[in-house]
């Protein structure tokens, strides 16, 4: 007697037929869980979903080749997590039916399945967190394809509290005017309970991989095409619990009830050239959710330089508890510092190359704290990281020697906020550099008129 | 900004903070991709209950 044939079939998930699912359905193994009912007296035996091994299926969708790799790395990777890489391994498929098996041909099959399962109940997953058995292992990667299905709705609950439910069909089952097909997906991390409620019609099929973290510890730079994309990623996972409480707190009059300036430390690292125009498409995760929300509602967050530590530290003296703000990388080189008898003057360095003083939080309450006219006291959301940091190396003459200076700078995002009941008319980051080419430009003009 | 109370402003700022750091350990969206990540190809036997969808008898007594 011969082995029977082993052989390939193919399927197009993005508009598969009825039968095509149901044979897909058919060609998995089934699997069932216990469920206790009736005050805990009786244990029925219900249909989980249809399973394949990755060994048995080979699908053209490679993960790594999307915009799902950015999605995960960007949202989990934040601050000191950025330099670690990202691996998926496929795991399995599954089909959640209503059909499961119950077209077998024979009477007697049918009645041996029935005694085993309900057939014709929708399959469904019970609720279970997420095993994580290698240190390594991050969570897993749930691939949801767009073929016509009702219920199987997911439900997710973290620890902490989180909740969400999630059913990618009404988007995805419906090609927009660009008949471009989509998936749904849906990432756990740790501790992540989940269960996928009961199919009551059509077929759900999914693919779930394994997410893996690796250190990598080379130094390698931000390739340009993977700064480029954040813009294309639709709606981030913590944008509206941030844009909740934004709102929030603009409604409430006692928060900064005269106005002033927010500012959030990055929490990822960007390819910063002296324009920082390429970086705003580039944002990522919180940072982008951030900078997204703040223009949803109509304020014009900035990226700026903030210039807040030196060495020695005694190059700082003539700000006076202050930080200097700037719209772009600054080489404190391009100016003549002459070593004074004590001190070098980095206040008129700043005003000279139209900077901005900020009073930096960690020095008000420092003896040496003065306030100078028109500085701007910011209020930091998250603190200022150091993973965009630029350095300035400089060098200051005096008549005995010279002193090497280096003057330390980081990204970060600042937006102005309006005084309690207009919130939005607080002068605009933005306008600054604009309104210093105004005023150097009627300066110029007067004096071409003086001419 | 005279007038402001700095240890008021960062209590009122803790829920804005929080939902910046404290995300929730899930992600869910959707995507569009290119037709050809829709394919899928599996293997199967010949005497396996998928494929009876093969026989044209059986899809005509379906039907």
């Amino acid at each position: 007697m011969r082995a029977p044939l082993t052989y390939y079939r193919h399927i197009n998930l993005a508009n598969a037929t009825f039968d095509e699912l149901e044979q897909l359905t058919q060609a998995c193994e089934p699997t069932y869980f216990d469920v206790i009912k009736k005050a805990k007296t009786k244990k029925v035996k219900m249909n989980g979903p249809g399973k394949m091994d990755s060994g048995s299926f080979s699908p053209l969708l490679v993960p790594v080749q999307t915009n799902l790799m950015k999605i995960i790395r960007d949202y989990h990777f934040e601050g000191d997590k950025s330099r670690q890489t990202l691996k998926i391994e496929l795991r399995e498929l599954n089909v959640y039916s209503t059909h499961f098996h119950s077209s077998l041909s024979t009477f007697e099959a049918q009645q041996t399945l029935r005694s085993l399962t309900h057939v014709g109940k929708g399959s469904f997953s019970k609720l279970r967190a997420e095993a994580l058995p290698n240190k390594n292992m991050l969570g897993s990667l749930v691939i949801i394809f767009p073929t016509p299905h009702e219920g199987g709705v997911m439900s997710l609950k973290s620890r902490a509290g989180h909740k969400r439910s999630f059913d990618p069909s009404p988007e995805t089952s419906e090609p927009d005017i660009t008949h471009i097909p989509s998936i749904g997906y849906v990432v756990l991390f740790k501790d992540v309970e989940h269960e996928v409620a009961p199919i009551t019609s059509g077929h759900r099929v999914t693919l779930t991989y394994g997410l893996y973290a690796e250190d990598d510890a080379s130094d390698r730079p931000i390739p340009t095409e993977e700064q480029q994309v954040s813009e294309s990623i639709s709606l981030l996972a913590n944008q509206p619990a941030f844009h909740d409480a934004f709102a929030a707190l603009l409604e409430n009059r006692e928060f900064l009830a005269e106005g002033g300036m927010l500012a959030f430390g990055l929490m990822h690292n960007y390819s910063i050239r002296n324009d920082f125009n390429p970086v705003y498409g580039a944002l990522k995760g919180s940072d982008a959710a951030v900078y997204r929300t703040l223009r949803a509602l109509g304020f014009d967050p900035v990226l700026r330089m903030y210039y807040h530590e030196w060495e020695p530290d005694s190059v700082s003296k003539t700000l006076y508890g202050h930080a200097a703000v700037f719209d772009k990388v600054v080489d404190f080189s391009d100016w003549r510092w002459q070593e004074q008898p004590e001190y070098i003057d980095v206040a008129e360095f700043v005003t000279w190359t139209h900077g901005r003083f900020v009073r930096r939080d960690d020095l008000q309450e420092d003896e040496e704290f003065d306030p100078f006219e028109g500085d701007e006291e910011v209020v930091w959301v998250t603190p200022v990281t150091t993973f965009n940091r630029k350095e300035s190396v400089f060098s200051s003459p005096n008549e005995r020697f010279t002193l090497t200076n280096v003057a330390y700078g980081d990204l970060c995002l600042f937006v102005g906020i309006g005084k309690a009941g207009e919130r939005l008319s607080y002068p605009k980051v933005a306008q600054y550099a604009s309104e210093d080419d105004e005023d150097d430009d009627e300066e110029e003009e007067s004096q071409g008129s003086e001419d | 900004m005279e007038g402001t109370n700095p240890t008021r402003t960062q209590q009122l700022i803790i829920p804005l903070r929080e939902s910046i750091i404290d995300k929730p350990p899930y992600i869910s969206g959707t995507l569009q991709l290119p037709a050809s990540c829709f394919s899928l190809f599996y293997r199967t036997t010949e005497d396996g209950p998928d494929a009876r969808f093969e026989d044209p008898e059986f899809l005509g007594h379906r039907a």
